[in-house]
């Protein structure tokens, strides 16, 4: 099903620079219902409180890692089906296959471009 | 067997030299051990500064982005009041259709993102010339040719600029890493102080037990950065201020 351009979106990095691309690049894209957190944990919290649709999130946060966040995400019964995508600057093999076992929805490494992103929503959201 | 005996007193008096002089070295290594250690909090520090530095940039940066792409939306406003101007003059029925396709194309494109930035300024140029030759709507076409001219200095690439500020990002995780390896070499020098400091002669037992305590703090603090107090504490102790 494709994204409904009014799904809030949840955008977690520890850094605010990644936090304003990310979300600029969503505005552009037609998606203006975001919400940013600033590591897992108050992510989890947010995801937790509900209405989200998806989630984009950083790997290395304090904390709270992402991957520590996804497991908690796909361990909650209530928010296991959100979609995760991770944007990391972590490009190992064995980060990608943590983050398969995971439950991760789909992987972008940094730095990436605007149409990546959005390749890998239509991919998530077809 | 005496030979032996001798042999042996020989290599120990021998090994209780070369005891002696490293030791001696070692003291000697003390002093620019510690000036390290005390020069290392201000290293971390440079390198937080930089982070910081790089952040504030990279907003400022992001910000001007921001205006353009707001200066993109007014523009596309333009656009939409020129289509409404020219639909209600009945004389300029294909002026019409083409603004609507110049108006498809803004919306395809807001979708798309970067996709036919070519195709809409052709088209609009298209629009703005034939406005012009046309006895009518004159002022509609100054407001299309200004319209071409910040979407072609404003718009092409805005979201290029704005991706390729996660440089920002990227730098500062590995300012990240610099730092805890200063933190990192700090504390194991600071550790050699104190370990040193208690083999030498004059320590009291008083200070044996506060360096004792220290030696656990520091090993506390494995995972975080070390407290300023902690590390001025310990080179007080050790007679370095």
């Amino acid at each position: 099903m494709p994204a409904d351009p009014a799904m809030k979106i949840l955008v977690v990095d520890d850094m605010s620079t990644m936090r304003r691309i990310v979300k600029n690049i969503l505005k552009q894209l037609g998606y203006a219902n975001v919400e940013e957190a600033e590591n897992g944990q108050e992510g989890l919290i947010k995801l937790q409180g509900g209405g989200f649709g998806f989630v984009i999130s950083d790997w290395n946060m304090p904390v709270m890692t992402g991957i520590d966040m996804l497991r908690a995400v796909r361990a909650d019964e209530t928010i296991k089906k959100i979609p995760v995508l991770m944007v990391t600057a972590e490009a190992q093999q064995e980060n990608l296959i943590e983050a398969v076992k995971a439950g991760v929805s789909n992987y972008i490494v940094k730095p990436f471009t605007a149409e990546t992103l959005q390749e890998k929503i239509n991919k998530i959201f077809p | 067997m005496a030979d032996t005996n001798g042999h042996l007193y020989a290599e120990l008096g021998d090994l209780a030299r070369y005891l002696d002089t490293t030791l001696r070295k070692l003291d000697d290594a003390g002093a620019p051990l510690t000036t390290m250690s005390a020069q290392l909090p201000q290293a971390a520090t440079h390198l937080e500064g930089l982070t910081k530095l790089t952040e504030e940039g990279t907003h400022e940066v992001m910000r001007l982005t921001e205006e353009l792409q707001d200066s993109h939306a007014i523009v596309v406003g333009q656009l939409r009041k020129a289509l409404m101007a020219v639909d209600n003059n009945e004389n300029t029925p294909c002026v019409a259709c083409l603004l609507r396709e110049s108006q498809q194309l803004v919306a395809q494109e807001d979708k798309q993102l970067i996709g036919s930035r070519d195709r809409l300024a052709g088209t609009l140029t298209k629009v703005a010339e034939t406005l012009t030759k046309g006895q009518t709507g004159g002022c509609v076409a100054c407001t299309l040719t200004q319209s071409i001219h910040s979407l072609s200095q404003d718009d092409k690439r805005l979201i290029e600029i704005m991706t390729a500020l996660s440089f920002q990002d990227l730098v500062a995780q590995r300012v990240k890493k610099l730092t805890t390896i200063v933190h990192d070499v700090e504390r194991k020098l600071l550790e050699l102080v104190v370990v040193f400091g208690l083999k030498h002669e004059n320590a009291t037992p008083e200070i044996k037990t506060d360096a004792t305590d220290m030696l656990k703090q520091l090993k506390a603090t494995n995972e975080t950065a070390m407290k300023q107090n902690l590390v001025d504490d310990i080179l007080g102790k050790f007679g370095f201020n």
